[in-house]
């Protein structure tokens, strides 16, 4: 696997990766802080990652519900001190 | 998938028991068509047919209310619940008439031809979950899907398509039925392709139990429509034909079952995970 380069965005791989395994996890952060912030992963600051939450809401919504996604987020938002 | 619960809550050993469940229905389904009389077998069958669709329809109600009103695979769960309610539906006019045997015929096909519909706009919900998500890299293994899927469909269902299209130029309505059927697994089949690939990605997160589930559940469904074509061919008894083809069905719905306990567990953690244990520093104290 490899690896993102940068320490907010390996904790957020890794609290997604307990529900979408760790190889999605890991997609899923480097294509939506592409998207959303037009840079790489390696880049990602704490101020970053509301931008990065919203990015991944749809996704999130999809796999586990609106709800639950929101429960998620949060909890990311929480592990990171925001 | 690891062995311990995770941090999603997924029991991985408590679900990997649940995987005897299909088992433990295909071995006393056969042990049943054994030890019962002759005469007794139509119950029996009956009584496992019609068991399977009422699991697969609590199942898929089940599976739906793990989500939100809106929420995306609400809507897959309740169209494969509606699938599952026309096909009992249809059963229960199976014990009345109407008077005349051209419109019972009609009312099956229709009543048939609404959980074709149901069923197959299930598996475009779920088939393009992925995309919805707008998860990348899925192009190259959703093809491969596809292609797999539709050489099965073209070997399995192309006989007994045949068949049913020879019959119902010859003026058997019931092969109208089949071929609704038929058309509505074939659409359905190929849509669900995605299921598996979607399944591998997740592997290593709960999510994978809920998905490969459903793809095993898929599995139980061409089982059964091989046994179908197997019946056609080769020359077996009726109650050899019968226990595969109950064998199948009762898989296929009781996989959908395991699905549908997967989703509801995934959610319900992630719902009581609203206050976890905050063990570690928040990363914001390190940087």
């Amino acid at each position: 696997m490899d690896p993102l380069g940068n320490p907010i965005a390996e904790r957020i791989a890794e609290k997604l990766s307990a529900y979408l395994g760790p190889n999605t996890s890991r997609v899923a952060v480097k294509t939506f802080t592409i998207k959303a912030l037009g840079r790489g992963p390696e880049t990602l600051k704490l101020e970053d990652v509301p931008q990065l939450q919203a990015a991944l809401r749809p996704m999130l919504r999809t796999f586990v519900g609106r709800a639950y996604a929101e429960v998620l987020l949060g909890q990311i938002g929480k592990e990171l001190g925001l | 998938m690891s062995s311990a619960p995770s941090s999603s809550g997924i029991d991985d050993g408590d679900m990997r028991r649940l995987l005897l469940l299909p088992v433990v229905w295909v071995a006393l389904l056969s042990v049943a068509a054994i030890l019962v009389p002759k005469d007794g077998l139509p119950v029996l069958f009956r009584v496992s047919n019609e068991s399977a669709k009422v699991i697969w329809l609590y199942a898929c109600v089940s599976a739906a209310l793990a989500f939100q009103p809106g929420d995306y695979l609400r809507g897959a769960w309740f169209y494969f619940a509606g699938a599952c309610f026309g096909v009992l539906l249809r059963d229960v006019t199976l014990l009345f008439s109407l008077g005349d045997p051209v419109r019972d015929d009609l009312l099956r096909i229709a009543i048939l031809a609404i959980a074709n519909a149901s069923q197959v706009a299930s598996s475009w919900r779920f088939g393009r979950a992925w995309k919805v998500a707008e998860l990348p890299d899925s192009e190259k293994s959703h093809l491969r899907a596809y292609i797999v899927v539709g050489i099965l469909v073209v070997v399995v269902w192309g006989g007994a398509m045949f068949i049913d299209v020879r019959a119902a130029l010859g003026g058997d309505r019931m092969a109208l039925v089949s071929i609704a059927s038929q058309l509505g697994d074939f659409a359905s089949l190929c849509m669900l392709a995605p299921v598996l690939p979607t399944a591998l990605a997740l592997r290593g997160g709960s999510l994978a139990w809920p998905w490969s589930m459903m793809a095993a559940c898929i599995g139980g469904w061409l089982a059964y429509d091989v046994s179908r074509a197997m019946a056609s061919v080769i020359p077996m008894s009726a109650a050899l034909t019968s226990t595969l083809q109950e064998s199948a069905r009762g898989a296929a719905c009781v996989f959908a079952l395991l699905s549908a306990i997967a989703q509801r567990r995934v959610s319900s953690v992630a719902h009581r995970a609203a206050s976890p244990p905050h063990d570690g520093p928040a990363l914001g104290t390190l940087t």
